[in-house]
């Protein structure tokens, strides 16, 4: 095991300002620089999407992790299907739920630590998709989309205990719901600023009209660092101007064919059909504009997927099959998993085949990967697969591979709400609660 | 109105206008007068801006609108000087993405001072009409709110300039709050909020010099005890003048000394001092640490905290024994890598669990030799898979000690002292001894290593241990001079170490200005050492004597 | 169910005369005591290939094949119910499952009537070697023990449900079913505790085994294994105070008789409850303690930890609840019911695996004002 020994430490990024003042480098510089293929010519940003993804049952533990820490690191033999899209996936080994001396509800302390921070006690925070909608999600004509692949209509995104986000089971159904009569083509339509942005912007006025009275009593250290913070005060006056103005063209934007109609349910053949759907409809969805959030569930927790013909379901083979001596894995169970991971890597296919300027759709989406268990056989929360996989704008760094020592898998979800700018500190309750980002990707 | 500079060392004429002062009173920024002052030819620069850390950020927010309202987000990262945070916050600015994260903040923390449930304690008026402007009640709330942020009263102009921006925005939204909600916001974004400015006005003891202005010295008085903005009172005082008497000073130092804020304030300044912000990279591997969970690290951090305010602040302890002392606190967790029992004791007063029990160790317990005993300096000054005489060392003379030791060169080769499953060299000081054979390298270790080795008793996780790879461990050391045997011996020798005593003196002086000492201020620092000798070592004197002097509060040194 | 009942009163008198046993050895006799808390309690397998030498007992749905076989559905019917199964199925096409047993030819509940279908006749392991021990002192009927080679182990447990997947493993892993009962019993009961006390634990000699449960769980290190060193107060109560003779030899604990009765959460453990109990714990450096407990258990305490989980753990778990019922029943071991003849106990071994702990007395809970 290489321990994780090289914490990076902060780093000054930018140097001596006037030879006096020093601005000390901060995550997702690299967003604001719009070098990355996601903001157009005109300095307009294009939107910045999330998605999470979920599968249950997770994979066969030491064949799925990476040999090597950080970038250009080799899927485990597991998980080759993920490889063309390897630059874009961050995964993440040795994350843990602490149960803290609650009783092991099977199948789910993992979704609700990975989604909302902590396992079943009774309190039902916001899902982590939904913290960042408040962030990302608000101005779409849909806050967030669920879709489950499995014809169940559950969900792991809720406001709270009594506003659980139910799944569209249904492709077609979707289909008629982003893209039936009531589409409308997010390049026609008429803009309307956010009268709140309006504000936003204006009442900055008052600390600007200030500088000139400012900047004439410091001396010079302190009036270039004054100048600095100025400096940045603009860059956010410009931010929110861009905001109201008429967004970028979204040029990728197509309308789909509508799919036919299919059967759902729990056959894993039906469920990676409807999966493939599911994900090209989402993809035209993010590209025009529909929705800022996704989330798809692809097999549920404790995952009834079965084989054609026989109800013995995956989440059965996964406690009863036994370890092939050979293989070293229960083989039914790794075959029922390596259908999900293709699954993963159809929805990863759909959103970066979508071209948008020097980049694709995937370059400013990201998808939240989780599952249930990190040793399914026997229920356990130990070296839980997370994955994330696209660049969501540039907002971290992609392509590494980070190992954690048995940290909880909070560590995953406060980082990206820390990328996409909600501000939060700290997330998650009792053990699985932390204040440590990986600031390797955020740095 | 014209001031000028005229003190013993601040020679030459500066005559400026100070009626352009952006804060009320006659006052011109003390980096300005410095600057002028460096101009005709004086090195030494006087306090500049001082940009508000998240701490303080936190605890001025918590003060003003009360401990409910959430603070969270990535806050601009700090940078040390001199040892210190407080005084690197002299030197930072605020970078682009800084500001989105400060403007995030300011509108979460706005818009919880003005929801439903606590705009009718946090505001204090009703407006004619929830969905209009008001200008009278956005008036008496921005000038109320706005002299808390700004640690002083707004100008007509600032007030004014705020209440039309509230006005103007409550008509665009309709609705009397979110404008208010709007106007509050931009006031946390301000550098007004974001930095601590210096004011200055004419010193009338000395006819023709400067000082700080009474709100200035309250910034500063409040942010050294309790690190957060002056309360109503404080600002009164500074208002009526008060602070620039002596006895109106003492009066409101002795009442915040002994307000239960201290304790915030103390936190801290150790904080700063022993770097505790490396706790929040900290990690061992679990593999050969399982018990150094994320809990314990937390748990190892508070316990020096606690250990700390407990001796110096509710024992009134002498400073000294801080590296001697043989009680401390423990919980559970940290009872597993002590080796002791410690039980979740059931409840606490308030019904809650508590963690916490006070521990003494036996005399001559090598756990209990007060905070560099403890699981927190030792892990934090470790690998993460094997401890360092080296690192520990190297704290013990950095941290407590305030000298600087030399950084390795960067082409050594450390395979010999990283190899811990080594058979020949079985102890880190026989590897180390290999290692520091290489003249390249033996300076430096000699500077840290005897110390360290007393400390090889306890493992990275600050575990004890009397072997490694079953080879008994040679705890002997030499500090300055003074041979010992064991860890207990090395606390009685950073006890008796004149530079434990020096360092702190120069710390706290440092911290509360802002700036590293001046070799003028030499002398003063020196004194203050002989009256904290002369008190006992007890930090409360230490920081009474500070926040009374003078030099604290003088515009250049 | 008839061994070691013992009536609360006399019960207490026990425990009475165990403290003031404590007292007075505490005063004169015990030099030293240590205490482990228990890690990992898992059935002791032996699994090796060709020790079921009839096969593995058919998977749960085989089971279900057979049991709608025998209502006399066609292939189509039986192929379309497994089809609702897998979707999620209607609460009927459970029932069907859950309702397999005929009382009077009407459908009952089979977990709660288990005599009302016959024996499904688990396959049994007739492998030469099982854990445990030689209790009831012949050597000519049981297994031989994997590492003490001793002859005539009884582990009639093992060989009831050994020949079912989830029941097999070979050391150092652990069966499956065995795993994710202890996860959810250590992670939510309180821990169980071990303390042994003798004149010098170092060297051999006669000591005294204690085995209590504490007021709380136990807690887990980083890498999710119970944490050593941690500290418990012990639960007061008698009925899972026991108190044993041992004696070590070559840093070998054993015990070699007497009654055990330890609480655990009504879901998992009921209670473990044993007769004639032997132990051969190693005393490991480093302060590890692992090692087999064995003794005569009450089958149908065992039984209600599988029944009372019902049809969805069934079919999760894939074994045959019926098919538990009868086999322990069919080779329970000892303490024959004095009427019937049926015995009511059955041989068993488990795997003990415990780290080092420290122990306080329970404590009253503090009040506000105490403080």
């Amino acid at each position: 095991m290489i321990p994780i020994n090289n914490i990076a430490r902060r780093r000054v990024l930018r140097g001596m300002f006037g030879g006096a003042a020093v601005s000390v480098g901060l995550p997702f510089l690299d967003c604001f620089l719009n070098n990355n293929g996601a903001a157009l010519a005109n300095g307009q940003e294009m939107p910045v999407c999330f998605g999470t993804w979920f599968q249950g049952l997770g994979f066969s533990q030491g064949f799925w992790e990476p040999k090597t820490l950080g970038a250009n690191y080799e899927f485990g033999p597991h998980l080759k299907a993920l490889a063309p899209y390897r630059d874009k996936i961050n995964i993440f080994t040795g994350m843990k739920v602490f149960l803290d001396g609650h009783p092991l509800q099977v199948h789910r302390p993992g979704p609700q630590a990975a989604f909302q921070g902590g396992i079943p006690t009774g309190a039902e925070p916001p899902s982590i998709d939904q913290l960042i909608a408040d962030v990302i999600g608000t101005r779409a004509r849909y806050r967030s989309i669920e879709v489950s692949c499995h014809g169940s209509a559950a969900s792991f995104s809720r406001r709270s205990a009594g506003s659980i986000n139910p799944s569209e089971t249904s492709p077609v159904a979707l289909y008629t719901r982003i893209f039936g009569p009531d589409f409308r083509d997010p390049n026609a339509a008429e803009f309307t600023p956010d009268p709140e942005v309006m504000v936003r912007r204006s009442v900055l006025s008052v600390i600007t009209d200030e500088r000139n009275a400012l900047s004439t009593t410091l001396g010079a250290a302190d009036r270039a660092r004054m100048d600095e913070y100025f400096t940045s005060l603009r860059e956010l006056e410009q931010q929110l101007e861009l905001q109201l103005q008429k967004p970028a063209p979204l040029a990728a934007c197509t309308v789909p064919n509508k799919p036919d109609e299919i059967t759902t349910g729990t056959v894993i053949d039906d469920a990676l059909q409807t999966n493939k759907l599911f994900s090209g409809l989402l993809a035209h969805a993010l590209a025009c504009g529909q929705t800022n959030v996704i989330n798809v569930e692809f097999g549920g927790t404790a995952s009834d997927l079965r084989k054609p013909g026989n109800p013995q379901t995956f989440h059965i083979y996964s406690h009863e099959e036994a370890i092939d001596p050979q293989l070293g894995y229960q083989p039914t169970v790794a075959w029922f998993q390596q259908q999900c991971v293709d699954g993963f890597a159809t929805t990863l296919k759909a959103l970066d085949s979508i071209r948008e300027g020097d980049g694709t759709l995937l370059d400013r989406v990201l998808l939240y990967y989780s599952t249930d268990h990190g040793v399914a056989r026997v229920h356990g929360l130990d070296n839980m697969p997370m994955m994330t996989a696209g660049r969501a704008g540039n907002r971290l760094k992609t392509g590494m591979h980070l190992q954690a020592n048995a940290d909880t898998v909070t560590r995953v979800g406060l980082t990206l709400q820390q990328a996409y700018g909600v501000p939060v500190s700290a997330w998650g309750s009792e053990s699985n609660r932390t204040s440590k980002p990986f600031t390797e990707l955020l740095a | 109105m014209l001031t000028r500079f005229t003190g013993n060392r601040l020679v030459g004429g500066v005559a400026l206008a100070a009626g352009v002062a952006l804060a009320a009173m006659s006052s011109i920024s003390v980096a300005y007068a410095a600057e002028q002052a460096a101009a005709s030819g004086v090195k030494d620069v006087a306090p500049a801006m001082r940009r508000i850390s998240s701490d303080q950020y936190t605890n001025i927010v918590a003060a003003v609108f009360g401990p409910t309202i959430k603070v969270g987000g990535r806050f601009e990262p700090d940078i040390r000087e001199g040892g210190l945070f407080a005084v690197g916050a002299s030197k930072v600015s605020v970078s682009a993405t800084g500001i989105e994260q400060y403007h995030a903040l300011a509108r979460s923390v706005a818009a919880q001072v003005v929801d439903d449930r606590r705009r009718d304690t946090l505001i204090p008026c009703r407006p004619a009409s929830t969905k209009a402007a008001d200008d009278m009640c956005a008036r008496q709330f921005l000038a109320k709110t706005g002299r808390l942020l700004y640690r002083r009263p707004l100008t007509n102009a600032e007030l004014e300039a705020r209440v039309a921006a509230a006005g103007a925005s409550a008509t665009k939204l309709g609705n009397f709050y979110a404008g208010l909600q709007a106007s509050l916001t931009a006031m946390l974004v301000s550098p007004q909020f974001l930095f601590r400015h210096v004011a200055l006005e004419a010193d009338p003891a000395h006819p023709g010099g400067m000082r700080m202005d009474g709100y200035t010295k309250a910034a500063q008085l409040s942010f050294f005890l309790w690190d957060s903005a002056p309360d109503i009172e404080l600002l009164n005082a500074a208002e009526n003048g008060d602070l620039h008497t002596r006895k109106g000073l003492e009066k409101q130092v002795d009442r915040l000394l002994a307000s239960r804020k201290l304790e915030t304030g103390v936190r801290a300044l150790f904080e700063d001092m022993l770097r505790f912000d490396e706790f929040s990279t900290l990690a061992k591997d679990t593999a050969i640490y399982p018990k150094f969970t994320i809990q314990a690290v937390a748990d190892a951090r508070e316990q020096t905290l606690r250990t700390i305010v407990d001796h110096l602040l509710v024992r009134r302890g002498d400073y000294r024994d801080l590296y001697t002392t043989r009680h401390t606190f423990l919980t559970p967790t940290l009872g597993t890598i002590y080796a002791v029992p410690v039980a979740d004791d059931p409840l606490s007063a308030n019904g809650t669990a508590d963690a916490w029990t006070p521990y003494e160790f036996a005399a001559n317990d090598p756990r209990g030799v007060g905070i560099i005993s403890q699981v927190g300096f030792l892990a934090l000054h470790s690998h993460p898979g094997r401890s360092s005489p080296t690192l520990r060392g190297k704290a013990l003379r950095e941290v407590v000690l305030c000298q600087r030791v030399p950084d390795p060169p960067g082409d050594v080769n450390f395979t010999l002292v990283q190899n811990t499953s080594d058979k020949v060299h079985r102890t880190a000081r026989e590897r180390l001894g290999a290692h520091a054979t290489e003249p390249m390298c033996s300076g430096c270790h000699k500077l840290t290593d005897p110390m360290g080795y007393a400390l090889e008793s306890f493992d990275s996780d600050g575990a004890f241990r009397s072997t490694e790879n079953g080879a008994k461990i040679d705890t002997t050391g030499v500090l300055d001079g003074i041979a010992f045997a064991d860890a207990p011996g090395l606390g009685r020798a950073v006890h008796d170490n004149p530079q434990t005593v020096s360092c702190l003196v120069d710390r706290v002086y440092a911290y509360g200005a802002g700036r590293p000492i001046a070799k003028a201020e030499r002398e003063q620092t020196q004194a203050l050492a002989k009256d904290f000798a002369k008190d006992g070592y007890r930090l409360p004197d230490l920081l009474r004597h500070v926040a009374t002097s003078d030099a604290f509060y003088r515009v250049a040194p | 169910m008839s061994i070691f009942r013992v009536s609360g009163s006399a019960r207490l008198a026990g425990w009475a005369a165990a403290l003031f046993a404590v007292g007075f050895s505490a005063e004169c006799a015990a030099a030293e005591s240590r205490s482990w808390v228990v890690g990992w309690f898992t059935l002791a397998t032996y699994s090796q290939e060709g020790d079921c030498s009839a096969g593995i007992n058919p998977s749960i749905y085989e089971v279900y094949r057979t049991v709608l076989q025998n209502m006399g559905k066609t292939p189509k019917e039986i192929e379309t119910i497994f089809s609702d199964i897998g979707n999620g199925g209607p609460p009927a096409t459970q029932e069907l499952f859950i309702n397999r047993g005929r009382i009077d030819g009407k459908p009952v509940n089979i977990y709660d009537n288990p005599m009302s279908a016959p024996d499904p006749k688990f396959r049994e392991v007739d492998g030469k070697y099982a854990f445990g021990f030689n209790l009831d002192g012949k050597a000519d009927t049981g297994y031989e023990g994997p590492e003490s080679h001793e002859r005539g182990v009884d582990n009639q447990y093992y060989r009831a449900l050994g020949c079912n997947q989830n029941h097999r493993a070979f050391p150092p892993d652990r069966p499956t079913h065995a795993i994710y009962i202890w996860n959810g019993a250590r992670d939510s009961s309180p821990a169980w505790i071990i303390t042994v006390k003798g004149e010098n634990l170092d060297q051999d000699g006669e000591v005294t085994v204690l085995f209590d449960r504490a007021l709380k769980h136990a807690t887990l290190d980083a890498t999710g294994n119970v944490v050593a060193d941690a500290t418990f107060r012990i639960d007061p109560s008698p009925r899972s105070h026991n108190e044993l003779k041992g004696r070590i030899k070559d840093s070998i604990l054993y015990i070699d008789d007497g009654d055990l009765h330890l609480l655990g959460d009504p879901f998992n453990y009921v209670k473990l409850q044993l007769a004639n109990t032997h132990a051969r714990f190693k005393l490991l450096p480093g302060g590890k303690l692992e090692g087999i407990l064995g003794g005569y258990m009450p089958w149908m305490n065992l039984y209600f930890s599988y029944s009372s989980h019902g049809y969805v753990a069934e079919v999760n778990e894939s074994i045959n609840y019926h098919g538990v019922y009868h086999a322990l029943r069919r080779l329970a071991d000892a303490y024959p019911d004095p009427k019937t003849g049926q015995n009511t106990a059955i041989s068993v071994a488990y795997r003990v695996e415990a780290v080092r702990a420290f122990t306080l007395p329970a404590e009253p809970i503090k009040s506000a004002d105490a403080r």
